[in-house]
């Protein structure tokens, strides 16, 4: 019941846009696309929605082709463009119009509606709303029938500090439920709060694919305590290694924080701080990465 | 399944600002003008012959106005990219095509009867003063305005389909019925076997049907084909 690209390639005229790209996204995960504007992540994801016709290879939901599906409206939800909605027709109006598409009834219209927060801008027109309640109504849209598959293209872009919030814990709750997600952001410093892997798009070909949980150091914690040197002995008496944040009395720690707390309340050691490492782990791998491959390719072109 | 998609179109052209605004300065332009040409003539003190056949003069309109609306239902979803969440709604292009081209001809449809309707009552109001109608022409004129009606809404939408742009679909249209068919009768006899009009003529029986079938197949039936091709290929994007 994943999400599979199989050898996609996708070419306009000259230009291939994907090349041969392939890549799962195993049921119960959340899977982010990275890759520059233009490296063809938004040519991917209309690709597996059968908005655009692959080349060549095939790009699968469930291991069939998206307009093969059952009931494919109501088994995937998309965001794709926000922005792209009548202007002069009101909120309400854009999601009702495709909520009758759906077989949807009413009150689920403004269920959704609520559920995003727009609740009191349903008679806005289209043209009058900020970028983040396009966006809100965009994501509205693909709520509505409560798929078991979410395509997303850039759903972060305009959204407030609360609507990042609301929109991590949903995503990782609709992944926690069974729901398969598959989602291109550049909002790497996000992605790294809730995505389970990542896949790399550079000029249409997948550069790397890989569990968030092979970077190392991604989901470590920092740690201040009352008794800095007794912790470390009771941590690396459990097997943990720590380091030592410099020119601070922090200490770091890859594991859990349930974990640590235990293994501290049981040496007798009041924690004082304790929080995710705030780093630039996701952000790093991808620059290296896209910098490596660059590399290549001007020593290429040179030979 | 087909209702629904036809009031799902009929939804879309009513719920936009722009296109209601279209839609009713239409309707009102075409009961206006149906209502009013009987009255003026009949002020002008005009024969009953003409009276009768004002309902033609009427729907004289409708040729633009039938096929803007079919332009309209045919282009919206593409113009303002809509169509990107539609076809994730509903994924079958063939029956978004039909259902496109199905809401065209209603459209076209209610629009003729707007006008036989406000022709009718028109007439209605002046009877009663104890003016004549002469009910032969009366009716073969109600075929032609059904037949305009028709015709150029289903043209309008088939070109739309082509073309894929409100813009430049109008300016297609406008050049086709105020400069290229009236260009046309200039160039008899060929010039007719392409003339938009040809179509109407031979529907109604007042002209040749060869014509009618070249120009039916070059306005209609050509732009149809090329439009569902194109619908079931473009790029959503």
């Amino acid at each position: 019941m994943s999400i599979k690209f199989d050898r996609v390639s996708k070419n306009y005229g000259k230009r291939w846009a994907l090349n041969e790209v392939s890549f799962t996204c195993p049921t119960g995960t959340i899977t982010g696309l990275l890759g520059q504007n233009g490296a063809g992540k938004s040519t991917a994801l209309r690709c597996v929605l059968g908005l655009s016709h692959p080349t060549q290879g095939v790009a699968t939901i469930a291991d069939k082709h998206f307009t093969e599906l059952r009931q494919p409206q109501v088994m995937v939800g998309a965001v794709l463009d926000a922005s792209a909605h009548h202007p002069g027709r009101s909120a309400r109006n854009t999601i009702r119009l495709i909520a009758s598409l759906l077989q949807v009834s009413a009150s689920r219209v403004d269920d959704v509606l609520n559920l995003v927060g727009l609740g009191g801008v349903g008679g806005r027109q289209f043209r009058a709303l900020s970028l983040g309640m396009k966006q809100r109504l965009a994501l509205a849209i693909a709520l509505l029938t409560n798929p078991q598959y979410l395509i997303l293209d850039e759903p972060l872009n305009g959204l407030d500090i609360e609507g990042v919030s609301w929109f991590r814990e949903l995503l990782v709750t609709f992944a926690r439920e069974g729901g398969t997600v598959l989602v291109s952001s550049h909002m790497l410093a996000e992605l790294e709060g809730y995505a389970d892997r990542v896949v790399t798009i550079h000029q249409g070909q997948v550069l790397d694919d890989k569990n968030l949980s092979e970077l190392p150091g991604l989901r470590e914690l920092v740690i201040r305590s009352s008794d800095n040197e007794g912790l470390i002995t009771a941590l690396t008496a459990a097997g943990l290694s720590l380091q030592a944040v410099p020119g601070t009395q922090q200490l770091c720690v890859s594991a859990e924080a349930e974990l640590v707390s235990q293994l501290a309340f049981s040496a007798g050691i009041l924690l004082l701080e304790i929080s995710p490492r705030r780093s630039r782990l996701l952000e790093t791998y991808y620059l290296d990465l896209v910098a490596k491959n660059s590399h290549h390719e001007g020593k290429n072109s040179i030979l | 399944m087909i209702v629904t998609n036809l009031l799902n179109e009929y939804r879309k052209l009513l719920t936009a600002r722009g296109s209601l605004a279209v839609v009713v300065t239409c309707a009102t332009l075409l009961v206006g003008v149906a209502a009013g040409v009987p009255i003026l003539t009949y002020s002008l003190g005009g024969p009953i012959s003409e009276l009768s056949a004002s309902m033609a003069v009427a729907a004289l309109p409708l040729t633009i106005l039938g096929s803007v609306i079919g332009i309209l239902i045919m282009t919206m979803d593409w113009q303002h990219r809509d169509i990107t969440s539609i076809l994730v709604a509903a994924p079958s292009r063939p029956q978004l095509f039909a259902t496109k081209m199905l809401t065209s001809l209603i459209a076209g449809l209610i629009f003729s009867l707007l006008i036989i309707i406000a022709n009718v009552t028109a007439l209605l109001v002046l009877t009663t003063g104890g003016v004549g109608i002469d009910g032969k022409i009366f009716l073969s004129m109600a075929g032609t305005v059904l037949s305009l009606g028709i015709v150029w809404t289903l043209a309008g939408s088939a070109v739309a389909s082509v073309l894929l742009s409100l813009p430049l679909t109008l300016v297609f249209v406008f050049v086709q019925a105020l400069i290229l068919d009236p260009a046309l009768m200039f160039a008899r006899p060929w010039g007719e076997y392409f003339q938009s009009s040809a179509i109407t003529s031979a529907l109604i029986g007042q002209g040749p049907v060869l014509p009618g079938l070249t120009s039916a197949t070059l306005w209609i039936l050509l732009p149809l084909v090329l439009g569902a091709w194109r619908q079931f290929h473009r790029e959503a994007a």
